[in-house]
């Protein structure tokens, strides 16, 4: 794996849709389900889809985002209420992406990518808090489905082109940097205009990319539950850099606040919610490992005091990728998973080995500590029936 | 990790106060026994990121954060826009 993509995936986030199935419709025909997923849902190392953007259609993406993928008829409008920045990210400057960052683009729209990326059928185990999961419209029983991914090989790439960009202009700014890999340069710089408005493309892509999924999951599932609509509960990133208004030194100020590995938690009465979601908070969506739970939590009003309205994103690895290939096998991991009822399909057993549940950390002793420190609140758990895997 | 060096300022959140290049104090939020299991590397990686030009409240780690290239996976920070940086690794 190239160095310089590691902790690059910008935009990778989750987006999980309401079903309106439960687990007994769900039961009958998962082994179907989960074959007709995989079979739909491009996942693994550099997988293409059926997607392929020419130019001037990936300029038109990488401004537009999801809603991009709304015109291209990836699905609907009201889609878009419930993803950040209304599914376009402002201020995105194509012309900013490098050549090779597109063409590395070209042919990967609407894939999972590898990773901790995944796709779930998740049935909600727990409500821990009725009001909001009344609001969020999720009630015990009820299947969920889940995606986490993010910009693919495009944010990767950009990521490496500013790296290696920033380093060399560091002198000319003056910057002292604590360490290299830190590799900063003003916002107000050439250098650092140029990745915001890259790095928002970036933003842009992932958005479209889960657009794209969301499109392929619900033709899926169309197919086997022909009255299930799959609406979208929220979409929310955990990498990204965005200018928000924030309380500093008792003003409101506008910052740049970065979150590698963090998700964005807006409390209630947020003007970025819209009026559905307003009374409740954010969605805060937590992906598991595979295998593990999941977990959906809501924004709260006292968030914003902490780390400015910022929560957990996952449970965190606990060991290497390389340490959990020595201790799991793939196959080994599947069987174990399946006598649970948790059906996997991927591409890769090194992948899944990788991956494998003990990898990480515990996801709900995570999600209380976020919880009890007023990061973002407890609203429901979800535990996995079928993952798709890249 | 060796939580010793930390302040708890509350059950849930632990603090080091700005030394050295530190431009502001590092928060890091987690239980007891989260903060235990934590990678010293976290902590080596918030301190470096409260070094970096414009940050002012706090360089925040969240209950999930562990190594990451250059900033800790599970990291929050913020730059205010006069004198600040932006950091490709951080997103």
């Amino acid at each position: 794996m190239s160095a310089g993509g590691v902790g690059f995936d910008i935009s990778c986030g989750v987006r999980t849709l309401l079903t309106g199935l439960t687990r007994k419709d769900v039961e009958s025909v998962k082994k179907a389900l989960a074959d007709s997923l995989y079979r739909q849902i491009p996942a693994g190392v550099g997988s293409t889809g059926r997607v392929h953007l020419e130019r001037p259609d990936m300029d038109a993406m990488l401004r537009g985002g999801a809603q991009w993928a709304v015109s291209q008829g990836f699905g609907f409008a009201e889609d878009l209420n419930r993803i950040e920045e209304h599914g376009c990210m402002n201020g995105a400057e194509p012309e900013r992406v490098s050549e090779q960052a597109k063409r590395r683009q070209k042919d990967e729209m609407g894939t999972l990518g590898s990773g901790n990326h995944y796709l779930e059928v998740q049935e909600v185990t727990r409500v821990y808090d009725g009001r909001i999961a009344g609001i969020y419209g999720l009630r015990h029983g009820d299947v969920v489905v889940t995606i986490h991914c993010g910009s693919r090989g495009l944010g990767h790439q950009i990521g490496a082109d500013f790296l290696k960009e920033m380093v060399v202009a560091a002198p000319k700014y003056h910057l002292e940097l604590p360490e290299r890999e830190l590799a900063s340069a003003p916002i107000n710089s050439p250098t650092g205009q140029k990745y915001l408005g890259a790095m928002r493309a970036g933003i842009n892509c992932a958005l479209a990319n889960r657009q794209i999924l969301t499109h392929l999951t619900r033709k899926v599932f169309a197919h086997h539950f022909p009255t299930a609509k799959l609406a979208l509960l929220y979409d929310v990133s955990h990498n990204t850099c965005k200018v928000e208004e924030h309380l500093l030194d008792n003003k409101r100020r506008p910052l740049y606040v970065h979150r590698k590995g963090a998700t964005r938690a807006f409390g209630p009465g947020h003007p970025e919610l819209c009026a559905e979601l307003r009374a409740a908070g954010q969605p805060v969506l937590i992906g598991g490992s595979m295998g593990t739970c999941s977990y959906i939590l809501a924004g709260t009003t006292e968030s914003e005091g902490e780390a400015f309205s910022s929560a957990v994103h996952g449970a965190g690895r606990a060991m290497s990728r390389h340490e959990a290939t020595r201790r799991w096998q793939g196959r080994q991991v599947m069987d174990e998973l399946a006598g649970r009822g948790i059906l996997i399909r991927s591409p890769s057993a090194r992948g899944v080995a990788e991956e494998a549940p003990g990898a990480y950390k515990d996801v709900s002793a995570v999600v209380e500590a976020a919880d009890h420190a007023h990061l973002a609140r407890m609203v429901a758990k979800l535990e996995p029936l079928i993952c798709v895997k890249g | 990790m060796d939580i010793s060096r930390f302040t708890r300022q509350s059950e849930f959140a632990w603090r080091i106060e700005p030394a050295g290049k530190m431009r502001a104090p590092v928060v890091i939020y987690a239980s007891e026994e989260l903060i235990r299991d934590m990678d010293d590397k976290v902590l080596e990686q918030a301190v470096n990121v409260a070094a970096l030009p414009g940050i002012k409240k706090a360089s925040f780690a969240m209950p999930d954060a562990h190594w990451g290239y250059g900033f800790p996976v599970g990291g929050v920070a913020h730059s205010m826009r006069t004198k600040t940086a932006l950091c490709p690794r951080a997103v």
